[in-house]
Parts: C-alpha cells; sequence; structure tokens
C-alpha cells in the first residue's frame, strides 16, 4: 500500500492513491513531514463535497420536473411542501409514529432477549446445547416465510407486528452477544475467578461489559433490520403503519405522496441511526479510546 | 528515584522468617494434561511449604512447570495429584485470601473502568473489607503504587508499568493475605521494570503480605525474593531451595553490588543451566 518515494517521484504529479484511506493513514502515521495535498484533492475528499454533489442532483431534479410536468415525477419543492404539511399532523404522522412504535418494541424485546440468551449459550453449557439445534433451524428461514404463520397465530394487529420485527432484528444480537459472550479473555476470567466473583457477578461485572463492543455490532444492524421489517409488515397486513400507507397511495397514483413517505422512511433511519451512534460513543467510549490508541 | 520507594524499617522485620507460620503448602502434588491422544506430564512429586510473610521466588528453565505451578497454587487449575493447603484447608478453586498479578496485564485490567474504579473493583471484591471509606482507601493504594496522579485515566491510556502498578493497587486493595505473581513484570520495559520491583517490596513490607513470584530471571528473583526455589527442568519437583538472606531494605543499585547477591546469583545460575 505505501507509495515508495524512490520509485514514484518521476514528475511533479501526485500519484492517485489506490486506496485514499490507506494513503492518509499511513502519511499520518509517518514522523517525517506530510506533503499538504492540492486544495483541488483535499476538497474532493472533504465529506462536504459529498453533500455539494447531493444538493446539485436535488436542483437537477427540480428544473427537470418543472420544465417537463408530469404525473409520473413530482418537484423537490413540491415534495418538500407536502412532507411539511403532513408530517406535522394527519395520516403520515399518524402512520410514521405507529411503525416507529411497533419497531421501537419489536426492537426493544429483541435486545433484552438476544443478549440474555446469547450470554447464556455462551456461558452455560446446557443452554447451548437446548437452543442451539432449534435456533440454527430458525436463522436461515426468511422473515417473510413467518410471517403468513404468525398471521395465523396472532392475527394482524400488534401482537403479529411486533414479533416479526423482534424475530427479525433477534439473530442479529443474539449472534453477536453470543460470540462477544464467549471470547472474555482467559486472563480476564481468571481475574474474576481470583476476586472470587459469583457467576452472577462474573456475567454482569466482566462478561456483559466486555462482550458490549461486540453487542452493539449486533444491535446497529438489528436496528436497520427492524426499520425495514416494521415498514414491510404494515404493507402485508394492510392495516396501519408507514407501509400501508405507502401502499394506499401507490393503488391511488399519488406520486407526491409516495416520495413523501419513502422521504419520510429514509429520514427516520437517518435519525435513529444517528441516536444510535451517539448512544454507542457514551457506552463504549472507552472501548474507542482502547482501538485507537493500540497499534 | 527508584530507591526511595524501597521498602522502610518494617521490610526488616519480614525477613526473619522460617519461624512462621505455614500459609500455604503443596504435598506431592502433580499435574497431567490429557489431551485425546497422549498424556503431558507437566509437574510432579512437588512438595512445597511456604510461611505467612514470605517472598518466595519460584525460577526454573522454561518448560519447567513453574507457570503451571502458580495456577495450581492459586487454584486456577485443579492438581491431578497431591494436595494443596492454605492456611491448613485444602483448596477447591481460588483461595479466598490470595490474588494474583497476571503478566498479561491489559488483558486483566478492566479496560471501561479507570485507575481508580479498578481499585474499586478490588475493594468491593475484598477477601477483608476495609476499613474507612472507599474512596480514601483507593487513594491509599493509589498512592502506595505511585499511581495518585493518573486515578482518573483509563489503563490503555497509560504505560504498560503504570498499568500493572494499577493491576497490582487492585490486588492489594482485596487486602489478601497471599499474592501471586506470574512473570508479572517481564511485559515492561527495563527501567518500568526496576521501578516496579521497588514498588512491590515496598508494598510487601507495607501490608505485611505473603509474596510467591514466578520469574525465569535470577537477577530479579536474588533481588526481591528471600528465598529461591528452583524447579527440576522436567517437572521433577523441587530442585533447590535457597535462603537468600539479603540485607533489607534493597536498592537497585546497592544490594545488586553485594557479595552475597553476586555468589547467590551465581549458584542460582548454574542450578537453573545445568
Amino acid at each position: 500500500m505505501t507509495t515508495n518515494p524512490t520509485v514514484t517521484r518521476t514528475t511533479g504529479a501526485v500519484p492517485l492513491p489506490a486506496t485514499p484511506d490507506a494513503i492518509s493513514n499511513e502519511s499520518s502515521r509517518t514522523a517525517g513531514a506530510p506533503k499538504r495535498r492540492p486544495w483541488i484533492l483535499r476538497a474532493l475528499r472533504s465529506r462536504a463535497f459529498g453533500w455539494l454533489v447531493f444538493a446539485a442532483a436535488l436542483v437537477a431534479w427540480q428544473r427537470y420536473a418543472t420544465a417537463n410536468p408530469s404525473p409520473r415525477y413530482a418537484t423537490v419543492t413540491d415534495v418538500a411542501v407536502q412532507w411539511w404539511d403532513q408530517i406535522l399532523g394527519g395520516p403520515l404522522l399518524t402512520a410514521t409514529l405507529q411503525t416507529l412504535r411497533t419497531m421501537l418494541i419489536g426492537y426493544g424485546v429483541a435486545a433484552v432477549l438476544a443478549v440474555v440468551i446469547g450470554v447464556l449459550m455462551a456461558r452455560v453449557r446446557l443452554v447451548y446445547v437446548l437452543l442451539e439445534p432449534p435456533l440454527e433451524l430458525l436463522r436461515p428461514m426468511p422473515i417473510s416465510a413467518v410471517i403468513p404463520l404468525l398471521i395465523l397465530y396472532l392475527g394482524i394487529d400488534d401482537a403479529m407486528k411486533i414479533s416479526v420485527v423482534a424475530l427479525a432484528a433477534f439473530f442479529h444480537i443474539l449472534l453477536n452477544a453470543y460470540s462477544g459472550a464467549g471470547s472474555t479473555h482467559r486472563t480476564m476470567m481468571d481475574t474474576a475467578r481470583t476476586f472470587g466473583l459469583t457467576w452472577r457477578q462474573t456475567m454482569a461485572e466482566i462478561v456483559i461489559p466486555a462482550a458490549a463492543p461486540s453487542i452493539f455490532v449486533g444491535l446497529r444492524s438489528a436496528l436497520a433490520a427492524s426499520l425495514v421489517i416494521s415498514v414491510v409488515v404494515g404493507m402485508i397486513a394492510g392495516n396501519d403503519g408507514l407501509g400501508h400507507l405507502l401502499m394506499i397511495q401507490q393503488q391511488s397514483f399519488q406520486v407526491t405522496d409516495l416520495i413523501v413517505g419513502a422521504v419520510t422512511i429514509a429520514m427516520l433511519g437517518y435519525a435513529l441511526n444517528a441516536a444510535f451512534l451517539f448512544v454507542e460513543r457514551r457506552v463504549l467510549h472507552w472501548h474507542f479510546g482502547a482501538t485507537r490508541t493500540h497499534d | 528515584m527508584a530507591t526511595s520507594a524501597a521498602p522502610t524499617a518494617a521490610g526488616t522485620e519480614h525477613s526473619a522468617t522460617g519461624s512462621a507460620a505455614t500459609l500455604l503448602t503443596a504435598d506431592d502434588v502433580a499435574m497431567t494434561y490429557r489431551t485425546r491422544r497422549r498424556e503431558v506430564t507437566a509437574l510432579r512429586g512437588l512438595s512445597l511449604d511456604i510461611g505467612a510473610g514470605e517472598f518466595v521466588a519460584l525460577v526454573g528453565r522454561s518448560g519447567c512447570g513453574k507457570s503451571t505451578l502458580l495456577r495450581l497454587l492459586s487454584g486456577l487449575l485443579p492438581a491431578t495429584a497431591g494436595q494443596i493447603r492454605v492456611a491448613g484447608q485444602p483448596i477447591d478453586g481460588p483461595p479466598r485470601q490470595a490474588r494474583c498479578v497476571f503478566q498479561d496485564y491489559a488483558q486483566s485490567l478492566l479496560p471501561w473502568k479507570t485507575v481508580a474504579g479498578n481499585v474499586r473493583f478490588g475493594l468491593r471484591h475484598a477477601y477483608e473489607p476495609a476499613e474507612g471509606g472507599h474512596d480514601e482507601r483507593v487513594a491509599h493504594y493509589l498512592d502506595l503504587v505511585g499511581l495518585g496522579h493518573a486515578a482518573d485515566r483509563y489503563p490503555w491510556e497509560l504505560s504498560g508499568g503504570m498499568q500493572q502498578r494499577a493491576a497490582i493497587a487492585r490486588a492489594l486493595a482485596a487486602r489478601p493475605q497471599l499474592l501471586f505473581m506470574d512473570e508479572a513484570f517481564s511485559g515492561v520495559d527495563a527501567l518500568s521494570r526496576a521501578k516496579l520491583q521497588d514498588v512491590l517490596l515496598h508494598a510487601w513490607a507495607e501490608e505485611g503480605l505473603t509474596v510467591v513470584f514466578v520469574t525465569h530471571d535470577i537477577d530479579e528473583a536474588v533481588y526481591l525474593a528471600d528465598r529461591v526455589v528452583v524447579l527440576h527442568p522436567e517437572g521433577r519437583g523441587v530442585l533447590a531451595d535457597v535462603r537468600t538472606g539479603l540485607p533489607r531494605p534493597r536498592g537497585q543499585v546497592t544490594t545488586r553490588e553485594l557479595p552475597e547477591f553476586l555468589h547467590h546469583r551465581r549458584e542460582l545460575l548454574q542450578l537453573v543451566l545445568d
């Protein structure tokens, strides 16, 4: 990855880095005076540039949609105005809150169950032996294949929707909790033993904190899965939520409203992820610090 | 700088061991590791008595089973034969009155707790409950190892030597009678190591501990201990049990220049090498 200066220094041109990140890490670590990049390359590498291109695309879309009016698409300003009107009240707000509620309850139930079961499976042989066969058979099953069965048993209301979301989130968290709790360093476990910690104290004070970085990896991928499934389950059950709203709008060909719904889901996902990262940075600050100073 | 942390007058009382009551006994202990294909005997026929207040170093060639012995003595590994007793009681798991300091300090300190938090962990899981408030006990043990200024820092922000001092402070905060140390100083640089040795001697003198210290470094063994136990190279028990009786307090420069130091060093090196 490292560019050898004696080979690459032919003309004044800066050789294009193969992978920009590898090069930037390299140069920030080497003690010698790092060469300052030309401003154009620095600008191209900044995050603001990406958002600028995105904004330009919106402007292009707006101009095209205004110049060629059609019921098949909407202008950016129409979408923005509609979104603002609807998010303050009415069906969009109701549907968003319904979806968010289903999602958060299902996700929360899954998080608690998966962490408890994952840690127990990693630390209690009997639990592992008993739960491994059914969980391994259930895991590869697509969640969409389970929905009809759950509708049969639980109906199409909250119980079913929350179960489906929980099921979708469960395995992401379970696998990470299991592997995290199973790989506590031997010296760490010896420390717990020599300090006379009971089994419960060992779990609470050693195993679970040590597994926390791994558990958070699972929680994060489960968050994305929960949002997707909570929208989809609304489409299938067809009674409430953003999924249901989108289906109605699609059937009545309300293009602007459809885009408004999609934008709402995207923003919901963005906000949830941002909130997640905020919590993660606080809970795992020690982990990020330790891995940063480690070489 | 290094000598300032050396044991004070209290340390000299310690060296008058021998008459002290036996705290730790290993009675014809053996350890055989069984794999699917074969059995490997790491240690057999080992008997050892360690008195309360002693500072004993275990040395021997690599593969002589000294780390195995320490795991047996500290109850982390059950012996396949023989018996280990602490204060007369046969052990079944880590004895309540013992704590360990491991070589791998980075995996032993809790990275999600500050240095003070780690010491507080030792107080919470103590053999004898601490007298006085927790905060002042934490400060006491941090000062004892010279880490008072680093209380609010995280282990991974510190050098290896400072992390190992934090591990020692945490072990001492539990007020153990016995301290087991497994190659505890081999992971740090030479200067930090000398400092750690003096911190340990100081703490040993202050806290009235019994220390069993495994090392592959003969100089370290002679410098720290009153008694150096050499293990047989093929794991057949104790090869030699040398009482050095060097004067205390010890100093990194003065002690290492004593004729007795050099004499014991030569004697032990020959025992280990031959």
